[in-house]
């Protein structure tokens, strides 16, 4: 079942792995393609920036680690799941269980408060766990806004919601979408710090999605993408500072 | 900033469905009113059409009488044929009726004023059984005195003794009231009658030398077939004798034509009801595709998210629906309302029930399919 394949991945080397991947979207009449070819892993704890242009791919891998869409061609294994191949049932069960999402523009659900938002992939899991969710809403430092709405909060309380949402279920894999696009330099440094110490503690994976090259150079490895491709990889000078990014 | 829950999965999955409409209530109630108003269009015009249908087609009855045989002629029949007809009158009851439209000018609107002759009518109209009282009857025939349905009297204040005025042929006649038709389960039919003489209605539309038509009834053990006969050798064919049918079937052509006319109508109602439901459900769908990406992104189950739209989708299925059959009835009423004068019509009580039904049923499946649980799913 999903849920020992998910824990079996201990046992594996790579968390993440893209074989040839290959996404196609049709416009109209025009068929686009979105990734060609691309092969790439993550190791377990490992931070990943995914570097390029808009529309060269990066979103597009993000959803097929995330499990929110399927190759056309290729294999996708997340958390040791074949995303192209897994049934409805199983790519629920890696987004319940495997995967976090942050995205740039936040998606919190707006009527929902902080509290609630946080708890939410607990409770769609249907095992919530109020004391991580305090835990964590405290560990973001939105205590005090823990039962303010979405519209009540600043860019960087919210994307500080949507990290402790993304985290909340211990998952072995984060994805970030462009995280800090919302946001100003200073919130946004402050938001990857928190989310790559929070990662950290638990030792999960982060594939950031990032135009800023200064964001990307604080990764292990960065990926170039260019139209689609895989075009570069390498790992990633470590930032002056010493981040733990 | 307001009180919220605490995360447990019921509850937060049930906050889901139920903040929005709390926080929002104007956006809900707009959705609300937009199903409602298109169940009603469908309710009201389709009740109300067969309203009046159904009106038409008991009106020719009731107001014909129970005329087995009547003798018509096109332009009216000379007062004189009754003496032609005299030696019948131990097989049949022989009625003259004049009938025409005129003005009530107190109500402002048209009214069918029925001459008979009341001495024999009671006999052939069960109404004036119970409404002709001898004085009442005394009154009707020695002076210019008339009988109002007690609705129609109620409805313009009026009551036994007052006067009122009719425009017939561009003159204005006053008459009395001198009764009130208490006319029970034939209320309707006879709301928009002026029941008056036969001699008081040929002088009101100034034909005083014709009469429109003779009803024949029939005495018991008459054969209505020889009694046609007898009456055709009397008149020397000079006039149609048939039997009432044939204006039946009249009547029974007219309302096709009205029951054609008004199932278009209804049709398009329907479509434009159906239409108006599923904007307006469209546009609550497509609110709350955000919602829902961002839910299945967090992994929510395709069964999560059908039943979270599903529940939403009935909610504002019934409540529009329920508010829209409300609506549809009370539009339909008034809807008759307008043409009372026409056509003396009730709405009953489960006139359209059917109609009822399946409106809402086409609104709960129209709301669930607009809703597309399917594209939400995936």
């Amino acid at each position: 079942m999903i849920g020992d394949a998910i824990n079996a991945i201990d046992a594996i080397d790579a968390i993440v792995e893209l074989r040839r991947a290959s996404r196609l979207y049709r416009r109209g009449t025009e068929q686009v393609a979105a990734l060609i070819d691309v092969t790439m892993h993550l190791m377990p704890g490992e931070l990943v920036a995914l570097v390029g242009p808009s529309g060269c791919g990066k979103s597009t891998t993000l959803n097929l680690v995330a499990g929110v869409d399927r190759p056309d061609a290729g294999t996708v294994i997340v958390c040791g799941v074949d995303v192209g191949a897994a049934r409805e049932a199983e790519l629920v069960m890696l987004r319940r269980r495997c995967v976090g999402m942050v995205f740039q523009a936040f998606h919190l659900v707006p009527h929902l408060t902080v509290e609630e938002n946080v708890a939410l992939p607990l409770a769609l899991d249907h095992r919530p766990d109020p004391p991580r969710v305090r835990d964590l809403i405290e560990r973001v430092g939105l205590s005090s806004r823990r039962r303010h709405y979405p519209s009540e909060l600043s860019g960087g309380e919210q994307q500080r919601t949507a990290v402790a949402r993304a985290l909340v279920h211990r998952p072995k894999v984060v994805v970030a979408d462009e995280p800090t696009g919302n946001l100003d330099s200073r919130t946004g440094a402050a938001v990857l710090e928190l989310l790559a110490e929070l990662r950290h503690e638990q030792g999960a994976s982060l594939l950031l999605a990032t135009h800023d090259a200064r964001i990307a150079s604080m990764a292990d490895r960065r990926i170039a993408l260019a139209d689609g491709r895989l075009v570069g990889a390498e790992a990633a000078d470590r930032h002056p500072s010493g981040s733990p990014l | 900033m307001i009180g919220t829950i605490a995360p447990g999965s019921a509850d937060l999955l049930r906050a889901l469905l139920v903040r929005p409409l709390r926080r929002r209530p104007w956006r809900f109630m707009i959705t609300v009113l937009g199903v409602a108003t298109g169940v009603a269009a469908v309710i009201a015009t389709v009740a109300s059409s067969r309203a009046a249908v159904g009106a038409f087609t008991r009106g020719v009855d009731e107001v014909a009488g129970a005329a087995r045989l009547e003798i018509t002629q096109p332009g009216g029949i000379p007062v004189a044929t009754l003496a032609d007809l005299r030696p019948i009158t131990d097989q049949a009851i022989v009625v003259p009726v004049v009938e025409d439209s005129v003005l009530l000018v107190e109500l402002g609107d048209g009214v069918r004023l029925l001459g008979v002759d009341l001495l024999l009518d009671a006999q052939v109209r069960p109404v004036l059984e119970a409404t002709l009282a001898p004085e009442a009857l005394h009154e009707a025939l020695i002076g210019r005195g008339v009988l109002i349905s007690a609705e129609l009297a109620a409805e313009l204040g009026l009551r036994a003794g007052d006067t009122i005025t009719l425009s017939a042929q561009g003159r204005l006649e006053q008459v009395k009231v001198v009764a009130l038709i208490d006319a029970g389960r034939h209320g309707a039919v006879w709301e928009r009658v002026v029941l008056a003489d036969v001699a008081l209605a040929q002088e009101l539309v100034g034909r005083p030398d014709r009469i429109d038509r003779i009803e024949l009834v029939p005495r018991p053990g008459v054969e209505p077939a020889a009694l046609g006969q007898r009456a055709r050798g009397l008149l020397a064919g000079r006039l149609d004798v048939s039997k009432p049918s044939h204006r039946r079937v009249l009547a029974e052509q007219m309302v096709a034509s009205l029951r054609f006319n008004l199932v278009a109508l209804s049709a398009i109602s329907v479509l434009v009801g159906g239409v108006l439901v599923a904007t307006t459900l469209a546009t609550s769908v497509v609110q709350r595709r955000y919602t829902v990406s961002v839910l299945r992104s967090l992994g929510a189950s395709r069964l999560q998210v059908a039943l979270a739209v599903i529940v939403e989708a009935t909610a504002l299925g019934l409540l529009g629906g329920a508010l829209g059959v409300v609506a549809g009835f009370g539009g339909a009423r008034l809807a008759l309302a307008s043409v009372r004068s026409t056509v003396a019509v009730v709405l009953q009580g489960g006139e359209g029930f059917d109609q009822t039904l399946v409106s809402v049923a086409d609104d709960l499946g129209l709301t669930l399919m607009v809703t597309d649980v399917r594209h939400f799913c995936h």
